[in-house]
């Protein structure tokens, strides 16, 4: 009975986080004026914490390293 | 011109000491407290027009605060949208993965932790370079 508790809490704790990494990946994505915002923030939603650090290196590294050029 | 058209011409053109046809004041009370109403509300305009409207207004800011107004709107709207169908798809693939067991949500994120990456980025390097060709 223990277990399942934890079990709930951790599902709930993980929909929170993931929520929390494709709202803030979504609202990112718009705020640097990416056409596929939508995408980012679903993307987000998928796994943790791999494609944050996708997302991070594509935007960050390779996509400001375009801009510079 | 209607009666009425022509007593209110009169009346402007004698208010503002102009040229009148004298003959046409042939005042009945009516025509007197028509008179004193056409008067005020001449007065009325004086005032308006003596007003110094010193007031510079800033025309773009004014469209950049709507702008921006419009902008939170907006994003607020898509913010809400989006938690919606986050919510949506979470408990699509709580349903899936409750249907198919602890090895399917194993193999997804394998395949997305494995695949996803060798893809985007070398996809977006693609992209990102025939843009910046174009």
């Amino acid at each position: 009975m223990n277990n399942l508790y934890v079990k709930i809490f951790l599902a709930i704790l993980l929909v929170i986080i993931l929520m929390a990494q494709g709202f803030w990946m979504f609202n990112d994505a718009r705020k640097r004026g990416d056409k596929r915002y939508w995408l980012w923030g679903i993307f987000g939603l998928l796994n943790i914490p791999t494609n944050l650090i996708v997302y991070l290196i594509i935007t960050r590294i390779i996509i400001d390293r375009y801009k510079k050029k | 011109m209607s009666k009425k058209e022509k007593l209110t011409n009169m009346l402007i053109d004698k208010y503002y000491n102009e040229r009148y046809d004298i003959n046409s004041v042939n005042k009945s009370i009516n025509e007197s407290i028509f008179e004193n109403k056409m008067n005020n509300a001449l007065e009325k305009i004086n005032l308006v027009d003596n007003i110094d409207f010193n007031i510079s207004i800033d025309t773009l800011k004014i469209i950049e605060l709507a702008n921006g107004i419009q902008i939170k709107r907006r994003s607020f709207k898509e913010n809400i949208y989006f938690i919606i169908t986050s919510i949506l798809i979470l408990s699509v693939f709580s349903v899936i993965f409750l249907n198919v067991g602890i090895k399917g949500i194993i193999y997804f994120q394998l395949f997305i932790v494995f695949f996803l990456p060798w893809c985007l980025i070398p996809l977006a390097n693609y992209t990102l370079g025939r843009e910046k060709n174009e």
